[in-house]
């Protein structure tokens, strides 16, 4: 199969009755798994479609993220938690946890290339980094807004945290030292009658190069209410430090950009929430509109398959009228569902 | 889902040039007095209650407040932490007010009629009475009418908002301009405040003179109420300029203990008006309206009524203003048990909370419940008409007798259908 992104089709549905905010494939490519809105994780076969829930998490399941042994998966909860699974058994239970890995929300988690390290961040504004198993190896203190995000380069001694004031910190591993810090406040917005800060540096990826850092937001917030603003993708060039270019997504919608993917062609692939939708974006990185877009309900994570060839995208999808007041019974007004879609980055076979 | 990225106030129709255009040149009083001082709080009871409205405008979350449902359909991502009252839980995000919880009388059984800003708000605002084909005043008005002191050496009712201030006079209905709101833009006082020096009191009177026959050529072929609007507002900034010592740049101390962000400051500065003997103060704070990024946002919005209205609580319980001042914190309405796909909350009138505190209320009650999901109400509902009753009876005012006299219609002064709640009554 040729991957073609202006082909892409949805092949497989995964629908949870809670909102999901973080999807990824397990590296063995057997399961995509997928968290947000309750305290569980979910493991759906890619083959067969069986469901399992990882359950454990006292809070909100903020992030997953997986060893390169094809075993662990470390997940984070907004009650401080560090969790550790075998997720490949029937019926998976922690390894281990620690339960006041940080002292509020952890929102990101992150493992090393080389498997040696996992990194947390979320509330406290510390990244916290970790040995494989548990064992506490550095407090990376310097951020003045929550941590949303977090991404190992593959060099593996580099760590990028970015922040919720739209700063993004480079630290030397193990050290911890703070290499320097990328101006990235374009996603951030605080005007004068603002009650709080909106935007921040949501989403980060990285090229096969190592040398192109792709952030994700939004820009030009209007409220802190509604919080619309436009939605930005800006590319850094690491060698430098210096923006390179900005992206936007041509369908239009009013939220950050929440995930970001480099494809194996270079391609950088994108989702973002919308009140009125949004899209799924691939862009070619010389080249400020995307290149192809699908339109979709708000996008919460992409991730790509070991395979190349298949992207997951974890969504929001209606469950009856939502808005403003009642309009339905108690019997009817339900949570709204979060959906994996799978999509497959090719041209459907004749006979698919 | 219906989307405004700007929500439209009735404060705004009336402009800063129209309310302050007749204070330039006024003197400033030479009786400025210093502040109330907590140790002669107890003087207060012989004088007038009074009451403070904290106004979170755009709908604060009840599930990130005071009815949190952890772990539920609609529970959202943070804790119920306990407080002082044995069994009461409320959101992890008001951990200073949780410490007040025993002074506190919490209704988490709210359910209202409109879910839109810019009918709920003054709906709600009025007390939402029977329509008799009047418009009926916002609460501070009313209780200007019912309970001010027309001789009262500062304007009976305040609004404390961000952004600009002036006369509103349409906060008073149907009683008339008289007993409209003075706000305060930013909490600061009318501008032109100081008199400029080169003018003394001789040539100041001089200058009130002429203004006044001016006033009387103005009111000429003009609608009433539009020109009392202007004397009224002129009274009640002359009022304020003879009390600069109310505007006074606050303490460290005090930013440090009721937070320096601006509705820490505008709590301070309703805190300084109530003990200086205004009667009602309304507190505003907007964009609490998190129809986007929900969690993000009360993360940090929430933190700022819990620390000032903790701190609040404290501070008059510990000097007995308590007793005569009747706190209420509130909003148009709650937010939606649904989460949308901005991860926001959007408008709820169903199912929300609001909190009381103070004079002629019970102190630690949570009263009416909520199911288990949080998203309606699970026991009596009670609308905006019972809160008036209850205000009303709290502050001496029996609701089922007194009315209002408009032109000779006498109208209630809440709506007929409802009762104070019982319950809240001290």
């Amino acid at each position: 199969m040729k991957l073609d992104v202006t082909k892409a089709w949805i092949d497989k549905k995964f629908q949870h009755e809670r909102q999901l905010s973080t999807c990824r494939f397990s590296p063995c490519g057997t399961y995509v798994i997928a968290a947000g809105c309750d305290t569980d994780l979910q493991r759906w076969n890619l083959a067969t479609d069986e469901r399992v829930s990882l359950s454990g998490h006292p809070g909100w399941v903020g992030d997953f993220a997986f060893h390169p042994d094809e075993q662990r998966l470390y997940s984070v909860d907004y009650h401080g938690g560090l969790f550790c699974w075998d997720y490949r058994q029937d019926s998976p239970q922690p390894l281990w946890k620690i339960q006041d890995a940080h002292s509020s929300w952890v929102r990101k988690v992150a493992v090393s290339t080389d498997g040696k390290y996992v990194a947390t961040g979320g509330n406290d504004k510390v990244v916290r980094l970790w040995t494989a198993d548990g064992k506490p190896a550095g407090h990376l203190r310097g951020h003045n807004g929550y941590v949303f995000s977090l991404l190992f380069h593959p060099s593996g001694d580099i760590l990028l945290s970015g922040d919720q004031v739209g700063s993004v910190r480079q630290w030397e591993i193990p050290s911890g030292n703070q290499v320097r810090e990328l101006d990235l406040t374009v996603l951030h917005t605080r005007l004068d009658n603002f009650l709080a800060h909106v935007g921040g540096v949501r989403s980060m990826a990285i090229d096969a190069t190592g040398n192109l850092l792709a952030c994700g937001g939004m820009t030009n917030a209007k409220s802190n209410s509604f919080c619309p603003g436009d939605p930005l993708v800006v590319l850094m060039d690491l060698a430098s430090g210096k923006e390179q270019a900005q992206l936007k997504p041509s369908q239009k919608a009013d939220g950050p950009i929440n995930s970001l993917r480099f494809l194996p062609d270079g391609i950088l692939a994108g989702v973002g929430e919308g009140a009125s939708g949004a899209s799924l974006a691939f862009w070619k990185t010389d080249e400020a509109a995307p290149m192809h877009s699908v339109k979709m309900t708000s996008g919460y994570q992409i991730d790509l398959h070991p395979d190349g060839l298949r992207l997951a995208v974890s969504r929001f999808q209606t469950n009856g009228r939502g808005g403003n007041g009642r309009h339905s019974t108690a019997e009817t007004y339900i949570s709204n569902d979060g959906v994996v879609d799978i999509y497959q980055l090719h041209e459907k076979p004749a006979d698919g | 889902m219906i989307h405004s990225h700007h929500c439209n106030s009735s404060e705004h129709e009336l402009s800063r040039r129209q309310v302050l255009g007749t204070l330039a040149g006024v003197a400033v009083g030479s009786g400025a007095s210093g502040l109330l001082h907590p140790s002669v709080a107890a003087q207060l009871k012989a004088q007038q209650k009074r009451v403070l409205l904290i106004w979170l405008d755009g709908g604060m979350s009840q599930l990130e407040s005071w009815d949190p449902k952890p772990g539920t359909e609609f529970g959202g991502p943070f804790r119920a932490i306990p407080t002082s009252l044995p069994g009461i839980h409320i959101s992890e995000l008001m951990p200073n007010t949780a410490q007040q919880m025993h002074h506190l009388a919490v209704v988490r059984s709210m359910c209202t009629k409109d879910e839109n800003h810019s009918t709920g708000v003054p709906r709600i605002l009025r007390g939402d009475p029977k329509n008799r084909g009047v418009t009926y005043p916002y609460l501070g008005a009313a209780l200007s009418k019912l309970k001010g002191d027309p001789h009262s050496a500062l304007p009976n009712y305040i609004w404390v908002k961000p952004g600009s201030g002036g006369f509103i006079w349409q906060h008073a209905g149907f009683l008339g301009a008289k007993y409209g709101a003075l706000a305060l833009g930013d909490g600061k006082p009318p501008i032109h405040i100081n008199r400029p020096a080169e003018i003394d009191d001789a040539r100041d009177k001089t200058r009130n003179d002429i203004r006044k026959r001016l006033n009387t050529q103005f009111r000429k072929g003009r609608r009433e109420a539009q020109v009392d609007a202007y004397d009224y507002s002129f009274e009640m900034a002359e009022k304020l300029i003879r009390r600069k010592d109310l505007f006074a740049d606050f303490k460290a101390t005090e930013l440090d203990r009721y937070g320096g962000h601006p509705l820490g400051r505008h709590i301070l500065q309703s805190k300084r008006l109530i003990e200086a003997g205004v009667q009602f103060v309304q507190c505003h704070s907007y964009h609490w309206d998190t129809h986007g990024d929900n969690f993000n946002m009360h993360l940090d919005l929430v933190p700022q009524i819990d620390k000032p209205f903790a701190a609040l609580i404290e501070d008059w319980n510990e000097s007995g203003m308590l007793d005569n001042v009747l706190v209420l914190l509130m909003s148009e309405f709650g937010r939606t048990p649904k989460i949308n796909q901005r991860i926001g909350r959007d408008h709820w009138p169903e199912a929300w909370s609001l909190c009381m505190a103070g004079c002629g209320i019970r102190k630690g009650i949570v009263h009416g419940k909520t199911t288990a999901n949080g998203a309606w109400v699970d026991d009596t509902e009670y609308d905006i008409g019972h809160v008036f009753h209850t205000v009303f009876r709290a502050m001496g005012v029996d609701p089922t007798t007194t009315e209002y006299h408009n032109n000779g219609q006498p109208l209630p002064i809440a709506h007929d259908d409802c009762d104070a709640i019982a319950e809240l009554l001290a």
